[in-house]
């Protein structure tokens, strides 16, 4: 892994409307000295976390395989649970990425059995798997929604806030 | 008498028991619901004192007309199972010669079976049923002698002369279930499909109807402790036979270890009754045993060596065949599959399903040792029970393996019984009891079983290691499935020790040997409660091979991150240097390396290589793998240059698209066709056959077509038969039917699952609000962001306090309506129309119109194959899928948009009432128009994937494709091709023709190769193409070079008449494999519906002017000027 001094928020997105939403709220709250990378699949994703050090990664759960833009099959194979494999990942290759979800679903299929869940079955079953740097599941409903307020608690909690 | 009993009889007489068999029916219901368990033995005597002649005749060993069973009086009110127990108990005790009789003809007509007489059988069960009566027990046998003895069409006729009978009942439906059943059309699993699809239907007909079909049907029994009261009290007024056999089931139930403990005091209680009032039925005894009564004594039977044999046999303890006079008989069938099954587990998949059929079948006798068998070989470790009861049931005799069905205290007290015993297996027993009591354990064993590794689970459970390794160990050596029974627990001992590169590796020898034992061993546990950390350091392939069949056999998503994370150590340490690596590799490692690139190293697996940035590239770098494969498993060679001819036309295609399809609907019929393939091919295969014969014809009443087709469809049912539905007509709808569920419901490859990623996770929302959001004029949902409004607002307007406040209670009005709009659209409308979402707009089943269309497509060409039939069915569901796209479509550009605009105009009238909110009125006014845009954008979303694409492929693309494809497989082969001759027409074919002429034209070009005689200096493949526009038949033929001397062997040799008698003979095109190495079975079924006008032969191939040449047509199909083409 590659490090820099420039201490990294990454946003992984790949719903534009989100994606800007999301990377606007970061940039008016946190902490100047903080860079905003944003990935839009799972690929771009490992890119920038197995090169960067990121300090928290905002991840969304449903992705793309690979950039729209680099791949002519839109995105490869939809990875309706891509967010999870990153958490995975930032729980078994970094050392001290935090992470949280942010994510416009109101129900999942956990089992992959058709049978739907909601939002806090997934937060439960990520906590179990992953260490206590994965920080919870937020729901995404609009651009000036309640998510605000919890992302907030989360940059406090990291103390990476203006305030 | 006491009070008690001549208040109980004041009772009966008051609820005129006396009177008729009815009533005397409907007292004993009402009475024994309110009546103490204490009083069951008391009510009964005061029922047959006041109702003798009633009690008498509802109360029959069998009835004499088998219509009138499970109906001939209402079912009595259920009770609890403890009660219904001792209630069967106190009404069988006085039938106890009867039941003796029907157990012994039972084991008479038994031995006929087992000896192949099966003439003698059914007079046996003629003779009986007309001394004793009909049972359901009696039909299921009569109709499984019907099916051995006069094959599918007699047993069909007679099961259907029942029908008739009992029309529209439950009992009718009950014979077209045995009839189905026992029809060798219908495989294991394609009729425990149809039942487990249509039994819920009939939910709502009463709630004992469901769960009795499933028991009587298939032998299951969901929930028993609510389900077995009901199946009691019905069968208890339909006929004893039939109540005492599910009494032995209710026994079986509270015998198990975990059955409530007051079940198990009343199931020891009844059986030991029974047995002391004379009952004679070895599965009484063992039932004791199962209780914990160890002291019963053994029964004598006659006769059992048969019986037991098959199980002697699967234990590997009995050579099959030795022992049989005819080797083409049942028992001979029975034992050489339980042998296949025992020693193979579940890769003898095809011998595990036979055996089941004959199990459900005869499961009238003990000789069913489908079920049994099957629990056996697939026992888990460490469960309790080992085996099922059932298995212990099946035989007479108590042998040491029935202990493995008993739990840990009664099987020592049954061992210790059976070693003082004159028992065969006496010594087994007295060597397992010293190895319990820690006198260690024989060098070798003569005689392994179940009871073998029950005991192994019980040195595990004690940690008691060494022991349990030293018999491990001995079972290992024992054959016959022994090591693979072992391993199970090995793997999970080594898991639990933390051994887990032991527990992989013993895993990896059984993946190797089939991958389908990832289905059978416990290989999750290696991976439970650990991360990939802990297996970072192995060795990549161990792991990826491992995690990925594990994944593959129980979807578990972090078993899946793990082979994904050693796939991405492969890639990082291994992949640059792979051929290096194969080289110098031992043949076991050669064996480790080619079973993970050929199943682990697969696209889904490689989504974490981010050295693989598009679709592309991991497709490239999987053809390149595939290469190597090729040369490195000779023996799967096919499979490979399948799979690369595959990729290289997607490579092909997808570099000639111009760009990408921007449609979001989407379904992925290939992997609706893997399951189609293994789902339905059978259920087609058999309507085909059904609709040309004459049962097939049938027309059917309406319970059956319950059975056959959802009620939903029954509108589909109608218009595609006319009005009058037959057996093949039910049956073809239903398949479509569940082709269409899957095609919109699959949850990862259907319409939904797609609408649920591409459109209603967000995007859509997002697209049309944007406008709105990006200029802070919605508040959200779930709280009014006023600080948002006032940021972006408050310094542009200039606004009263008061006006302010009524703006801003107008724009909060505003928003919530705007997102209840946008809700309703995501959340109510583009949706599957189900009883939750009735206002979706996809249907989930067939919707009417869709039987019409159905009718007129098939009719179009009768000569359908299974492929022709899917893409028949495909394009029906796009229709109707177009439907409900057409609608949203419709309604977001129209009915959304004008509501969305009259939400903006009442908002800007409201405003303009106050000064100072011009500002907000004309960013209104332009966010209207921006939002209207993006409803028309969106709009464009909803239609059918493909439309606006470039999707159109012409000849020489794919004689291109086919000759790219043919140098990837072959890279020795520097085919060249010469375009001879092709039509002037220029044909525009779908991807599904191109993908078929180019597969022609594969196996062509590699004939002529491997034909040739010449190697790589073949020369020149010189294609020609014609054109029967009559027929629309399209002819390739391709001649080559072909050397002197291959010519004289081929001519000479008799190699080439030899070929094509194969190829080009009598054989029937529907036994013509689809694979082969030369590829001509594909041909030659490709060929097959080229009508005989046509052209000369269809297909042909030989030597002509002493060149090689292969020729084949193909049928074609237009579609506005489009031509397609169907494997």
């Amino acid at each position: 892994m590659t490090h820099t001094s420039e201490k990294v928020v990454l946003v992984i997105e790949d719903d534009e409307p989100k994606q800007r939403s999301i990377v606007s709220f970061l940039s008016d709250h946190l902490l100047s000295g903080f860079r905003i990378d944003v990935a839009q699949s799972l690929s771009s994703a490992l890119t920038s976390l197995t090169k960067v050090s990121v300090t928290l990664a905002v991840v969304d759960m449903s992705l793309p395989t690979f950039d729209l833009t680099k791949d002519r099959r839109g995105g490869g194979k939809p990875q309706g649970f891509g967010g999870a494999d990153i958490l995975r990942f930032i729980d078994s290759e970094t050392t001290d990425t935090r992470s949280v979800v942010v994510t416009q679903y109101e129900e999942f299929d956990l089992m992959g059995n058709g049978a739907r869940q909601d939002l806090s079955a997934l937060e439960t079953l990520l906590k179990q798997d992953l260490d206590s740097r994965f920080l919870g599941v937020i729901h995404y409903s609009s651009q000036h929604g309640p998510w605000q307020r919890e992302l907030l608690a989360v940059l406090r909690q990291l103390k990476l806030t203006k305030e | 008498m006491d009070t008690n009993t001549t208040w109980l009889r004041r009772k009966f007489r008051e609820a005129g028991a006396g009177q008729s068999a009815v009533s005397m029916v409907r007292a004993l219901s009402e009475l024994r619901q309110r009546r103490p368990v204490n009083e069951i033995d008391g009510c009964w005597r005061a029922l047959k004192a006041v109702a003798p002649q009633q009690v008498r005749e509802v109360f029959r060993l069998g009835v004499t007309n088998p219509s009138s069973l499970v109906y001939r009086f209402f079912a009595l009110e259920p009770l609890s199972l403890e009660k219904e127990l001792l209630w069967a108990k106190t009404l069988l005790i006085g039938h106890s010669h009867g039941i003796n009789l029907f157990r012994d003809f039972s084991d008479r007509v038994q031995k006929s079976i087992l000896s192949d007489d099966y003439a003698n059988a059914s007079l046996e069960l003629e003779s009986f049923c007309r001394t004793s009566g009909w049972s359901l027990w009696a039909v299921e046998l009569r109709c499984a002698l019907e099916q051995v003895t006069v094959g599918t069409v007699g047993q069909r006729k007679w099961t259907a002369n029942l029908q008739s009978q009992a029309s529209n009942t439950v009992t009718g439906l009950l014979y077209e279930v045995f009839s189905d059943r026992n029809d060798d059309t219908f495989s294991y699993d394609a009729f425990i499909a149809k039942c487990t699809n249509s039994f819920p239907r009939f939910h709502f007909a009463a709630p004992w109807v469901t769960p009795y079909l499933f028991y009587r049907a298939m032998g299951h029994l969901e929930n028993p402790e609510v389900t077995l009261p009901r199946i009691l009290a019905r069968d208890v007024t339909s006929c004893l036979i039939d109540y005492y056999e599910s009494l032995i089931e209710a026994l079986a139930f509270a015998a198990l270890p975990a059955s409530p403990t007051h079940l198990r005091i009343t199931g020891n209680v009844v059986v030991s009754e029974l047995r002391r009032s004379g009952f004679q039925d070895h599965r009484l005894g063992k039932l004791s045993l199962a209780f914990g009564d160890t002291d019963s004594e053994d029964q004598n039977y006659d006769d059992v060596e048969k019986l037991d044999n098959i199980f002697y046999a699967a234990r590997g303890l009995q050579p099959v065949g030795d022992s049989f006079p005819n080797s083409d008989g049942l028992l001979s069938k029975l034992t050489s599959l339980a042998k296949a099954c025992h020693d193979d587990g579940v890769a003898a998949q095809s011998s595990l399903t036979e055996l089941m059929k004959i199990g459900i079948n005869f499961k009238s006798l003990d000789a069913a040792v489908g079920t049994a068998i099957v629990g056996l070989t697939l026992a888990q470790p460490l469960s309790e029970p080992l085996m099922p009861l059932s298995c212990s049931f099946r035989k007479m005799r108590l042998q040491v393996d029935d202990v493995a069905a008993i739990s840990f205290v009664d099987g020592v007290a049954a061992l210790s019984r059976i070693s003082t015993s004159l028992n065969v297996d006496a010594m087994v027993a007295r060597e397992l009891i010293d190895a319990i009591g820690g006198k260690g354990l024989p060098a070798k064993l003569e005689s392994p079983t179940m009871t073998h590794l029950w005991l192994a689970g019980h040195f595990a459970q004690q940690l008691r290691f060494d022991e349990l390794n030293q018999l491990l160990s001995l079972l290992e050596n024992s054959g016959h499935g022994w090591d693979r029974q072992a391993a199970k627990l090995r793997i999970v001992e080594l898991s639990r020790r933390n051994e887990v590169e032991l527990a992989l590796r013993l895993m990896e020898k059984w993946i190797i040997i089939n991958p389908v034992y990832a289905f059978e061993l416990p290989a999750k546990v290696i991976f439970q409660r650990r991360r990939w950390v802990i297996f970072r350091d192995l060795d990549a392939v161990l792991v990826g091979t491992i995690a990925h069949h594990v994944h593959v056999s129980n979807g578990d998503h972090t078993i899946g991150y793990i082979c994904k994370m050693a796939c991405r150590r492969f890639l990082l340490e291994c992949r640059g240097h792979l051929e290096e690596l194969f080289a110098n590799a031992t043949v076991a490692r050669r064996a480790q390396l080619i079973s993970f690139l050929r199943d682990v190293w697969v696209e889904e697996n490689l989504s974490l290589c981010e050295q693989f940035d598009s679709t592309e590239k991991v497709r490239s770098d999987r053809l390149a793998v595939l290469q190597l494969l090729v040369t490195w498993d000779a023996d799967r060679e096919g499979e490979y240059a399948e799979a690369i001819k595959d990729l290289t036309i997607d490579q092909t295609l997808q570099r000639g698209l111009i760009r990408m399809d921007q449609s979001r609907i989407f379904v992925n019929e290939s992997g609706i066709s893997r399951w189609a393939e293994k789902e339905l091919l059978q259920d087609y295969e058999r309507w085909d056959r059904l609709r040309q014969s004459g049962s097939g014809a049938k027309l059917i009443d309406d319970l059956l077509r319950q059975y056959a087709v959802d009620p939903q469809n029954d509108q589909a049912l109608k218009e595609f038969s006319s009005g009058v539905p037959t057996v093949a007509d039910a049956l073809l709808i239903g398949i479509v039917d569940r082709l269409y569920r899957r095609f919109v419901q699959d949850p990862s490859d259907g319409l939904d699952s797609y609408l649920s990623l591409r459109i209603r996770h967000g995007t859509l929302k997002g697209t049309v609000l944007g406008p709105l959001e990006e200029h802070a004029l919605l508040y959200s949902a779930s709280g009014f962001s006023r600080e948002a409004f006032d940021t972006k607002w408050s310094r542009e307007l200039d606004l009263a306090e008061q006006s302010k406040s009524v703006a801003m209670a107008a724009m909060s009005n505003f928003s919530t309506r705007v997102l209840a709009l946008m809700d309703d659209l995501v959340s109510q409308r583009i949706q599957l129309c189900t009883i939750e979402k009735p206002h979706g707009v996809f249907q989930t089943t067939m919707p009417a119109g869709m039987g019409k269309l159905l009718a007129s497509a098939l009719a179009v060409d009768a000569r359908h194959s299974f492929y022709t039939f899917l893409v028949t069915v495909y394009f029906l569901s796009w229709k109707v899928v177009e439907i409900g796209l057409n609608e949203i479509g419709k309604y977001i550009k129209g009915e959304l948009k004008d509501k969305l605009q009259a939400l903006f105009d009442e908002l800007v009238v409201t405003l303009r009432q106050h000064q100072g909110a011009l500002p907000l009125i004309t960013k209104l006014t332009s966010v209207a128009t921006a939002t209207r845009v993006q409803c028309d954008a969106v709009s464009e979303w909803f239609r059918l994937p493909g439309q606006e694409s470039d999707e159109r492929y012409h000849l020489p693309s794919a004689i291109e494709i086919a000759r790219v494809a043919t140098c990837n497989v072959h890279r020795a082969f520097p085919v060249e091709v010469r375009k001879s001759s092709l039509p002037e027409k220029d044909f525009r074919f779908t991807a599904s023709a191109l993908s078929l002429l180019t597969d022609c034209l594969c196996v062509i070009f590699e004939n002529a190769w491997k034909h040739s005689g010449l190697g790589g200096n073949v020369g020149p493949l010189d294609v020609e193409v014609t054109f029967e526009d009559e027929h629309n038949v399209l002819t390739l033929s391709v001649r080559s070079n072909l050397s002197c001397e291959r010519r004289s062997s081929l001519n000479q040799g008799g190699g080439l008449l030899s070929l094509r008698s194969k190829y080009l003979g009598e054989l029937p095109v529907h036994l013509v494999s689809r694979e082969g190495g030369s590829g001509f079975p594909k041909l030659a079924r490709y060929a097959r519906y080229v009508p005989a006008d046509a052209t000369g032969k269809a297909f042909d191939f030989g030597i002509d002017e002493d060149r090689w040449y292969t020729r084949v047509s193909v049928p074609l199909y237009e579609k506005d000027g489009v031509y397609d083409a169907y494997f």
